[in-house]
């Protein structure tokens, strides 16, 4: 039975706008898991390869990116397995479309239309994998934003071209309560009635499978994360689909290839004693592959002046990268007060009344600057060495 | 509130001491290293220490010989407007316990104790406390008269914390300062992250554009790609009318050309049925070569017959030859004439012989007679021969001719013979026949040799083999089935040369369009790929520009912080300083005037820089403090100071506690300022730390520490080695000297201070 490597989402090219210097890293990155999944594919020897879109993260990209991605699918077909492409949405099938300006097979030194790279379109929507016995169908549009559902009518059950149906779509799989719409978007309906063997998906960055019917669909997730919060990234899958007149469903491995880990910290600002010790205690998660998010919040405890910017440095070579998201406020004062008399007096009076008054009129941000001014005046006031201001 | 005594267990060299106080001014006295700042730490740390704080400091409180139990304790006893009130706190890191006993309420919560005595003493921090109920030794000593000396120091008082505001506020202002640098070298931070976000900006605006232009190249090179295809497909479309058009013209072709075969095979079928009729009609079944052949030969033998007898005819008859007659009689002339030349050798020979001349005359005549009958014997024999060879060459010829005569007349048999052959093999009865044959059968053949031309010219090069009739409906069958293509094909009616060539006009058009959309799709193409720009470079540029633009938003953000901080704290001080001011301008009058004999009595305070003046009568002005004697000055400034207190603390009245302030006065610089304490005594406790004893007739209570014994690690102090007296775990236990001081029998001068008199000024 046909063994296939599934792929989506490898968003090559891609930018980290909150990644800062640690952005060429980490597409560097996504360059090496899309090679290591290639590896895995010659090694594994599957029938075929799988990119359910967004291979490039814009049609803008240069031939540079295109050539470089096209010498790994020449090491593909140098090695006999043919693959299958669909554009997506960050490199979707528009009037730009790299697909359209830039020739794949040619650039990986394949004759045009040579059959072991494929591109599906709207002009192409399907490709025989004689040796595989299987069809591979690509559900897509000539533009970004799907005008209706691409499984909307699709029913493959009486193809006669090969036994084995496979449906390649870039787009999101409608979640009632969760997922309601999006610029492509389909239902487990439609999957169902797609009489397709297996449905491998693209366009969620985490992997996900399910069965609608008779049909298996998975979500591969991105082979490298691409942002955030993408537990489910860092893998391709190996599918091995099972007898066309078998109800046994493909069984699908997922296979690591991405390095990027991405941890997320929640501090409680309350609980960190100096600015020293934040760091020293975030130091022990130091690694290379992690991108670091530390989201400190609460109210940092008396006196301490925390400087996000300056944490985010210190640590910056111990981790692939370091985000710091401060929404702590500074605490206001607890205890006797100096007396309103004094000048500390009068200015934490004059300041905690500022604070209340933005408070009660909602103004968050001013209210957390005022904490701020706040904490840094009372640290001054009672020792002016134990702050850097510049 | 006042201390009543104070019971400090472990704490330096003090494993166990105790004290009272009276309420008023007490004197605590005793050299160096006896313990008096353990004491005032003591004070210090029951009020304002957490007994819960894990501080260095406090570790090191600890006597080096203590048992680990043995934590510092303190207990203090207090009054407070008659209610007397009991603070315990136990110094054990984490495990520190407190306790407050006062009006039959206990608490223990170490929070809620501060608290209260935070509200018992108006003082709600160590560093208040520092500032102001606290005076350390060198806070007057150091006193230098300078306006700005004074100023911060007062304002140190009210800064809330033990330091002024000058300090904070210059960091803040340099900070600021730093943060809007724009030098034409340095510059600060901000403008730095603005230069940098204008330069990324700029260099990201190049790149997007460079990438938009690229979409619209792509997008150009897919419009031109897909219009090049479409004049491909109607191109097709149009070469295939065309080839469609060229079928049809090659079908007339094809069909005229049927229809020509088609006649010219019918023709020549019928060529061949005459060509055949005339075969047929062969007459002798000869061929014509053979026949006329024959004929020829007929021709030949009769003439050869007819040459053979005219050759008869004239030849004469042998029988009529006679042969001559062959001449004889040769031989007896030559025997005569060989006799006479044989009878004339022998005369001659005598002749010779006998001498006989006249014999040898007789010899001569008779040889040459003897030679000349041998000649003419001869003559004689040679004309014989040749009679005789006539002879034979005549009857040679007659024998000839006779046998020529004979073969003649068998070749005439022969001759004969052959031409009745050949006459038989030409089927003729004779000569004429056969001539009349040969030419009827001649006339056959060249019918047919013309029927066969013209064969052959209908035909031309269609070649004339097979069969006509075949050919002919073979054709017949070709022209009708191109016209019945034809039919199909001219549904339309129009004319296939005219179509083709209105189609080839077509296609040319078409060729020259799609050469030019290829040629645009080529440009297209060649500027896609001129468009170098790479997007993970612009990508590059947009996250530094991120970056660039959160770090100015963060740095504008502190400017924003740093400025309003700035402001709040200008704001606070002018606030606070100008109530300040007009306290001290309100209650320090009569102070001023005690303090120099009535000599000057009214006081101005500037509320800026808390600077004092005094107005002087004598010159009828404003005179600043810097003119007073340093006494005065001390006294002026402790004035206010502990009058700031009074201030501050409202009317809690804390206990003051004085680390010997006066130390380096001469005795009456320290007299006048110790009667000033004196006085402050009926509102305030007073604890004055010292090793002096020259105040003792002033205070209340003199409390005398002794000498020390042994090893003291009080102070930093080099504990040097064990003295004598130590005790065997290295502690003291101090014997403690506690006697009334001379104060009851002391004079004050002057009211009160602080007795909420009339404002002077």
């Amino acid at each position: 039975m046909p063994r296939l490597l599934h792929m989506a989402d490898v968003h090559l090219g891609a930018r980290h706008r909150d990644l800062g210097a640690a952005a060429q890293k980490q597409r560097d990155r996504q360059f090496a898991a899309f090679r290591r999944a290639v590896d895995v594919a010659l090694e594994q020897s599957v029938d075929a390869v799988l990119i359910a879109g967004d291979l490039f993260d814009s049609n803008a990209q240069p031939k540079r990116s295109a050539e470089k991605a096209a010498s790994e699918l020449r090491r593909l077909a140098e090695g006999g397995i043919p693959t299958v492409i669909i554009p997506g949405t960050h490199d979707c099938y528009d009037q730009t479309s790299i697909y359209r300006a830039l020739d794949l097979a040619v650039l990986a030194g394949l004759r045009a239309g040579d059959s072991r790279i494929t591109i599906l379109t709207p002009e192409r929507p399907d490709v025989v994998l004689l040796a595989a016995d299987m069809i591979v169908y690509g559900r897509m549009f000539e533009s970004k934003k799907a005008p209706r559902s691409p499984l909307a009518g699709f029913d493959t059950s009486r193809e006669t071209r090969a036994s084995h149906r496979v449906g390649l779509v870039h787009g999101a799989l409608v979640i009632p309560g969760v997922v309601e719409s999006d610029d492509v978007a389909f239902t487990t309906d439609e999957i169902a009635r797609s009489g397709l063997h297996y449905l491998a998906l693209g366009h969620w960055h985490s992997f996900q499978q399910g069965r609608a019917g008779f049909t298996t669909w998975a979500y591969s997730g991105a082979p490298e994360p691409v942002a955030v919060d993408q537990d489910g990234a860092g893998q391709v899958l190996l599918v091995q689909l099972s007898s066309p007149e078998s109800t046994a469903p493909p069984s699908i491995e997922a296979v690591p290839v991405g390095r990027t880990r991405f941890r997320s910290l929640d501090v409680d600002a309350a609980n960190v004693h100096s600015q020293a010790d934040l760091v020293r205690e975030l130091r022990a998660y130091a690694d290379p592959d992690t991108v670091l998010e530390v989201r400190l919040s609460g109210v940092a405890a008396d006196g301490v002046d925390l400087q996000a910017e300056e944490i985010g440095r210190e640590l910056g070579g111990d981790f692939l990268g370091v985000r710091m998201r401060n929404s702590s406020v500074a605490a206001l004062p607890e205890g006797p007060l100096p007396p309103a008399e004094t000048i500390a007096g009068a200015f934490i009076r004059d300041v905690r009344s500022q604070v209340e008054a933005a408070e009660a009129r909602q103004d968050e941000a001013g209210a957390v600057e005022l904490r701020e001014v706040l904490n840094l005046g009372r640290v001054l006031l009672d020792d002016p060495s134990r702050v850097s201001l510049v | 509130m006042r201390i009543t005594s104070l019971h400090v267990r472990n704490i330096r060299r003090h494993t166990d001491l105790a004290v009272e106080f009276a309420p008023g001014l007490n004197v605590v006295c005793g050299p160096n290293e006896a313990g008096k700042s353990t004491l005032q730490k003591g004070i210090e740390m029951a009020l304002f220490r957490k007994a819960t704080s894990a501080s260095q400091d406090l570790a090191e409180l600890r006597p080096w010989s203590a048992a680990p139990t043995d934590d510092p304790q303190i207990e203090l006893d207090f009054d407070e407007d008659g209610v007397h009130g009991r603070l315990i706190k136990s110094f054990a890191g984490p495990q520190g316990s407190v306790s407050l006993e006062m009006g039959g309420e206990t608490l223990t919560d170490p929070g809620r104790v501060d608290h209260a005595i935070a509200e018992l003493t108006g003082l709600p921090s160590e560093k208040f406390y520092r500032s102001t109920a606290g005076i350390r030794h060198s806070e007057v000593s150091t006193l230098d008269g300078e306006d700005g000396g004074l100023r911060d120091r007062l304002q140190k008082s009210m800064s809330g914390a033990d330091r002024g505001t000058a300090q904070a506020k210059r960091r803040l202002q340099e900070a600021i300062r730093q943060y809007r640098l724009e030098g034409t070298r340095n510059h600060g931070p901000l403008r730095q992250a603005r230069d940098a976000i204008a330069r990324y900006r700029a260099e990201l605006s190049k790149g997007e554009a460079e990438l938009q232009r690229l979409e619209r190249d792509r997008a150009g090179l897919a419009a031109a790609t897909t219009r090049r295809v479409a004049l491909d497909r109607h191109l097709g479309e149009e070469e295939g009318q065309l080839a469609h058009a060229e079928h049809a013209v090659d079908l007339v072709a094809k069909e005229r050309d049927a229809q020509q075969r088609y006649e010219r095979y019918k023709r020549a079928a019928e060529l061949r049925v005459e060509i055949d009729g005339l075969e047929r009609g062969h007459l002798s079944g000869i061929p014509l070569d053979r026949l006329r052949d024959g004929v020829d030969r007929l021709r030949q033998t009769e003439f050869d017959i007819s040459e053979i007898r005219a050759e008869l005819a004239s030849e004469p008859d042998p029988s009529t030859y006679q042969a001559a007659p062959v001449p004889s009689g040769w031989k007896v002339w030559a025997t005569i004439g060989i006799l006479l030349v044989i009878a004339a050798i022998g005369v001659g020979a005598f002749a010779v012989i006998s001498g006989a001349i006249v014999a040898l005359g007789a010899a001569v005549p008779l040889a040459l007679l003897g030679a000349a009958l041998v000649i003419r014997a001869g003559r004689m024999r040679a004309l014989a021969a040749d009679v005789r060879r006539g002879n034979d060459l005549l009857e040679a010829d007659v024998h000839r001719r006779l046998r020529g005569r004979s073969e003649r007349h068998d070749r005439v048999r022969a001759a004969e013979r052959e031409r009745d052959a050949i006459l038989a093999s030409v089927m003729a009865p004779d000569m004429a026949a056969a001539e009349r044959l040969l030419v009827a059968e001649t006339e056959r053949l060249a019918s047919i040799a013309r029927l066969r031309a013209e064969e052959r010219g209908r035909l031309g090069d269609l070649g004339s083999d097979g069969d006509m009739a075949g050919l002919r409906d073979a054709a017949a069958a070709e022209a009708e089935q191109a016209r019945h293509a034809l039919t199909g094909l001219r549904g339309d009616g129009r004319d296939p040369s005219a179509e083709r060539m209105r189609l080839r006009a077509s296609v040319e058009a078409m060729r020259h369009q799609r050469d030019s959309a290829l040629g645009e799709e080529g440009q297209a193409r060649g500027r896609v790929e001129a468009n170098e720009v790479d997007a993970e470079r612009v990508a590059a540029v947009a996250e530094s520009l991120d970056e660039a633009e959160a770090r100015l938003h963060q740095l504008e953000r502190r400017l924003r912080i740093y400025e309003a901080t700035h402001e709040a704290i200008e704001k606070a001080e002018g606030q606070t300083m100008q109530k300040a001011a007009r306290f001290l301008e309100q209650h320090m009058g009569r102070d001023i005037a005690a303090l120099t004999g009535g000599r000057y009595r009214r006081i101005q305070v500037d509320e800026q820089t808390l600077a004092f003046k005094v107005f002087s009568p004598e010159r009828g002005d404003w005179i600043s403090s810097t003119s007073l004697s340093r006494g005065t000055l001390d006294q002026l400034y402790l004035a206010a100071r502990l009058g700031l207190v009074r201030q501050l603390t409202g009317d809690r009245q804390p206990p003051l506690i004085l680390d010997d302030p006066f130390v380096t006065f001469d005795d009456a610089r320290a007299t006048n300022a110790v009667q000033l304490l004196k006085r402050l005594s009926a509102d305030f406790q007073v604890i004055y730390f010292t090793c002096s004893n020259r105040y003792d007739t002033l205070a209340d209570r003199v409390i005398e520490l002794p000498e020390p014994l042994g090893r003291d690690v009080e102070d930093g102090a080099d504990p040097g080695g064990t003295l004598p007296g130590d005790s065997a775990d290295g502690s003291l236990k101090p014997a403690v000297v506690s006697r009334p001081g001379g104060a009851a029998s002391a004079q004050l001068e002057g009211p009160s201070l602080w007795d909420e008199a009339e404002p002077v000024s």
